[in-house]
């Protein structure tokens, strides 16, 4: 696979100097509540992975001051692979939003509310068509052995939907996973770890059901792997040609981007509470 | 029981759903991370009561390099139906579940999961 990653769409903006400028205008302004929380989801992850954030490895000691070291792996392993994830501590910042607590009072998002439509629509033109849904309460079961004892390590993972979509010409299949937590604070470890290795801690791609008459991607294949935090998820996006090939790869990014950011649209409207009341 | 899974299967992800709604007793199986044997296809295709090519993915990438299509599903071709399998498991329908009655069930549907468990 030699598609790039694998980064955060909206990488060139600092989150946590996003949200600390956001959190002084909001005192300045005394927003509403409502504001608050209408802010959260973007401004969450980046806060708690720059603040509060404490990866153990200790087999590679970290360049960074202040990490401490210490491994649950097996030895030797170098690369967090089958056997060794490091262990992350993640808390959440003093200054997270006063209306966290509400917001987590809601339901996790139910497959139905994350994925509403089987043709989809962006605001490029170009549309998609949902060939595929799957949802699951283990979320062991749609992910890399990496990202499952890194999820481990933490609170309960509460619900892992995974859509596949396909563009008009039925070339691109994309897997847009949106993986639920109960806590901030795990949905922030996810969401930390798979931006600094998407390979080891990745979701699992759905291959099309039979039904979908489309291929089934070679095993290996180069792909797009992206992801953006809400509130309480993480929406990963993985993107592949149905034929595996590595080309037009702007094309396909293109294409992963637009589908993260529309389902990433729709959870964090539902985690803010505008929509679907739960 | 024991279920044949490949995560990447929304079936085999909705099966397992129903099987802990069910509370059942399952073994978990990746086959393409633990591939059957020869042996154990034999196995499997004499509890479904169904030939190699029953529950092959015609669909998969390798099925057309193979030629799978052309090949004979007769008596005389199972064999090498078998191997083809056993050699690039991602041929093999999913899930599949072998009940504790002995016989086994391509659990594509909640219909036939819920047949396995009634078994």
């Amino acid at each position: 696979m030699t598609f790039d990653d694998q980064g955060n769409p909206d990488a060139c903006v600092d989150p946590y100097a996003e949200f600390m400028a956001r959190e002084e205008r909001i005192r300045r302004r005394r927003r509403t509540r409502r504001a608050v929380g209408a802010g959260a989801g973007v401004l969450l992850a980046g806060a708690i992975a720059a603040g509060a954030a404490t990866v153990v490895d200790e087999e590679r000691p970290s360049a960074a001051s202040g990490t401490t070291v210490s491994d649950t792996g097996a030895p030797g392993t170098g690369a967090p692979g089958a056997g060794a994830v490091p262990s992350v501590g993640v808390t959440l910042p003093s200054d997270a939003p006063r209306s966290l607590p509400s917001l987590l009072s809601r339901p996790v998002i139910r497959p139905e509310q994350a994925f509403p439509a089987t043709s989809v629509r962006l605001t490029d033109g170009s549309r998609y068509t949902r060939v595929d849904l799957a949802t699951t309460t283990d979320c062991a079961r749609g992910t890399s052995p990496g990202l499952a004892r890194l999820i481990e390590q933490g609170g309960e993972c509460s619900r892992l939907t995974a859509g596949l979509f396909t563009d008009t010409d039925r070339l691109s299949q994309i897997t847009v996973t949106v993986l639920s937590f109960a806590r901030v604070e795990d949905a922030s470890r996810v969401f930390m770890m798979a931006s600094t290795d998407p390979v080891t801690y990745q979701v699992v791609s759905l291959d099309p059901p039979p039904e979908a008459g489309l291929p089934t991607v070679p095993p290996g294949s180069a792909g797009v792997f992206r992801r953006l935090m809400t509130v309480r998820s993480v929406v990963f996006a993985n993107g592949q040609w149905g034929d595996g090939k590595e080309s037009r790869e702007a094309e396909l990014t293109a294409q992963t981007e637009g589908l993260l950011r529309h389902v990433n649209a729709t959870v964090v409207a539902y985690e803010e509470g505008r929509t679907g009341r739960g | 029981m024991e279920i044949w899974i490949n995560p990447a299967c929304s079936k085999c992800r909705s099966a397992l759903t129903l099987l802990d709604a069910e509370g059942a007793d399952y073994t978990v199986r990746r086959y393409l991370e633990e591939v059957p044997s020869e042996d154990e296809i034999r196995d499997v295709l004499d509890r479904l009561g169904l030939e190699p090519w029953d529950i092959t993915r015609t669909q998969e990438a390798v099925a057309g390099e193979l030629g799978l299509r052309a090949w004979a599903r007769d008596a005389a071709s199972r064999e090498r139906w078998i191997a083809a399998l056993a050699g690039h498991p991602r041929l093999i329908q999913r899930p599949i579940i072998t009940a504790d009655d002995g016989t086994a069930v391509v659990a594509r549907t909640d219909e036939a999961v819920r047949d396995a468990l009634s078994r």
